[in-house]
């Protein structure tokens, strides 16, 4: 049914009724109007639903005539390559992992100097989106389809992560290069003799020719904190086999006492990169929870075993 | 096509956190690439790496975890040896966050361990980035330096580079203390590198601690007269518009882009900005 009214007064009438069905719900305004016009509420309600499931039917054929971003992708106009390139990022698209939301699209396109017009549904905001970036070079189309892995807001979990991933590679790396040094100056000969408690203190206190992660280490194999889930054997037990097995080498004397939390770190560090990253043909067997499980071990550390 | 005369390079600066000077730097940053179609270089000199965040949103892991050059490889002047090879010269040390045409807004990253950086150099060298941008960044037409809020090498690395100084300040007392440090900071740097003519192009009023509700209260006011009766004796400029408090500001600095709130009228201090430096 098409109202009779003028554009402006049914307008008028909509806002009147929007707000009243508002304050009161749309059922207590109907139940008003009937007892106005003596017309059945049920009758009133029945028509209302009737409006509202055609509305529905006409938006499920819209939607069904719709076409996939990957469809608008293969029908673009572009040359082989960067037609590829559209497809992959019109595949990102319909997945909701580029652009996962209108705002997310209008803020796109105003940054290319476009705009959304009255788009208003995302799955109609492709053709747009192809329009903007048919312009682009396949490089820096090819750089945008990478970026998309990580559109969306920002949170803190993820940088947190990077941020103690970078941290431990880097240590690891510090260590590295002091491991170097140490073996090759005339301390390494003091070192292959054990260490008394009071020299160990004494070097994490603040002796820098001396390696401190192999002091650290030292002290948390002792205390249980750093290992794959055997934490609960004895804690005096052989370091350096300890670590051979949470870094899968052999234990080579003093050598693997010292490196183990680096390579630890490299573990941790090379994980989080594996993780970060889809990398589809690795073949890698290695527990994808690791670094939570080691978080998680850190958080509460087994108790020591006298 | 860039400006004859290379580009405009503004530090935006407050010896006080938290006035909202990264927040400032990426907005202006973008409407000069999106709004006025200029070629945009956006360089983070603070190591909590905030403007980087705020232009890069989650790529900011991948570059840190695959650890691209940053403004850490500028000061040190090379590529550290990576994969068995040794160092190479610096090449980049951009991100580009969009391109259009010609002209892109691009960004040169930072990263936390900045400051240890430059702690361990021996004489960390403040002219490094004005060489850097004097010889790979001339056709740019704006760039836009955010700084750290501490007076550092890095402060006097920003100063060496630009010919202006956009001051955020918000009218809380803490904040105006900022105000004399800064000129302090400028006349000493003035004093010791005469060729160097920075100038403050002007404060702009930061209102993200007020509700607009009752709009900041006695304790605004007194600000606003202490922060206006400074600003001229120091001869700076304050800009008419103020930035309206907004929870759209965090929310687009996160790359969330559902809702902007008072934060959409940014555009009006960016023209003025923009007109008053001659963009």
């Amino acid at each position: 049914m098409t109202s009779k009214l003028h554009r402006d007064d049914r307008e008028f009438l909509q806002e009147m009724l929007a707000s009243l069905a508002k304050r009161f719900g749309s059922d207590e305004v109907l139940l008003a109007l009937s007892e106005i016009e003596e017309m059945p509420f049920d009758r009133l309600r029945r028509r209302r639903n009737a409006e509202q499931e055609r509305a529905t039917q006409r938006e499920r054929g819209r939607n069904s005539e719709r076409p996939s971003a990957v469809h608008i992708a293969e029908r673009a106009d572009a040359p082989p390559g960067k037609k590829s390139l559209l497809v992959n990022l019109a595949l990102q698209f319909d997945h909701k992992a580029f652009l996962p939301t209108l705002p997310d699209i209008r803020h796109f396109l105003e940054m290319r100097g476009q705009d959304l017009g009255s788009v208003k549904q995302r799955s109609d905001a492709f053709r747009k989106i192809v329009s903007a970036v048919l312009g682009m070079s396949e490089e820096a189309l090819e750089r945008l389809i990478v970026n998309s892995r990580h559109s969306g807001p920002s949170q803190l979990g993820p940088l947190s992560d990077a941020i103690k991933a970078v941290g431990a590679s880097t240590r690891s790396e510090r260590n590295n290069s002091s491991l170097f040094a140490y073996e090759s100056g005339e301390r390494r000969q003091a070192d292959e003799a054990p260490a008394p408690a009071s020299d160990v203190n004494k070097s994490a206190q603040g002796d820098d020719a001396t390696p401190k992660t192999a002091v650290r280490h030292k002290q948390t194999v002792e205390e249980g904190s750093v290992g794959d889930g055997k934490s609960s054997q004895p804690a005096a037990s052989d370091p350096a086999s300890d670590a051979a097995s949470d870094i899968n080498i052999a234990p080579q004397g003093d050598k693997g006492t010292v490196s183990t939390s680096t390579v630890n770190d490299q573990a941790v560090a090379a994980e989080f990169v594996e993780k970060s990253i889809p990398q589809p043909s690795s073949q890698d067997k290695r527990p994808h929870n690791r670094y939570d499980a080691l978080r998680s071990q850190n958080r509460n550390p087994p108790k020591r075993n006298r | 096509m860039s400006r004859p005369d290379g580009p405009l390079v503004v530090c935006v600066i407050n010896l006080k956190g938290g006035v909202g000077k990264s927040t400032i730097t990426t907005l202006l940053s973008r409407h000069a690439f999106t709004n006025r179609k200029k070629d945009v270089l956006a360089i983070d000199l603070d190591p909590q790496a905030n403007l980087s965040q705020a232009l890069m949103h989650a790529s900011y892991n991948d570059f840190l975890i695959h650890k691209r050059p940053s403004i850490v490889e500028i000061f040190k002047g090379y590529l550290p040896p990576a994969r068995g090879a040794g160092p190479k010269p610096l090449v980049g040390a951009v991100e580009t966050i969009a391109d259009v045409g010609t002209h892109s807004l691009q960004l040169i990253p930072s990263r936390f361990d900045f400051s240890d950086n430059l702690t361990a150099s021996l004489r960390p060298d403040t002219t490094v980035l004005a060489r850097h941008l004097a010889t790979n960044f001339q056709h740019k037409d704006l760039i836009m330096i955010d700084c750290a809020p501490t007076e550092s090498v890095l402060t006097h690395a920003a100063y060496h580079a630009s010919s202006m100084v956009l001051v955020p300040v918000k009218p809380e007392y803490f904040a105006t203390i900022g105000f004399p440090l800064l000129q302090e900071s400028l006349a000493n740097f003035r004093s010791a590198n005469r060729g160097n003519s920075i100038n403050v192009a002007g404060v702009v009023i930061n209102n993200a601690f007020y509700d607009g509700g009752n709009n900041g209260g006695p304790e605004k006011i007194r600000a606003m007269a202490d922060i206006k009766k400074e600003a001229a004796t120091n001869g700076w400029p304050v800009f008419k518009t103020e930035l309206q408090f907004s929870r759209g500001y965090p929310k687009l600095m996160r790359g969330d882009n559902s809702y902007s709130g008072n934060a959409s009228l940014f555009p009006i201090f960016a023209r003025e900005f923009f007109n008053a430096i001659g963009l």
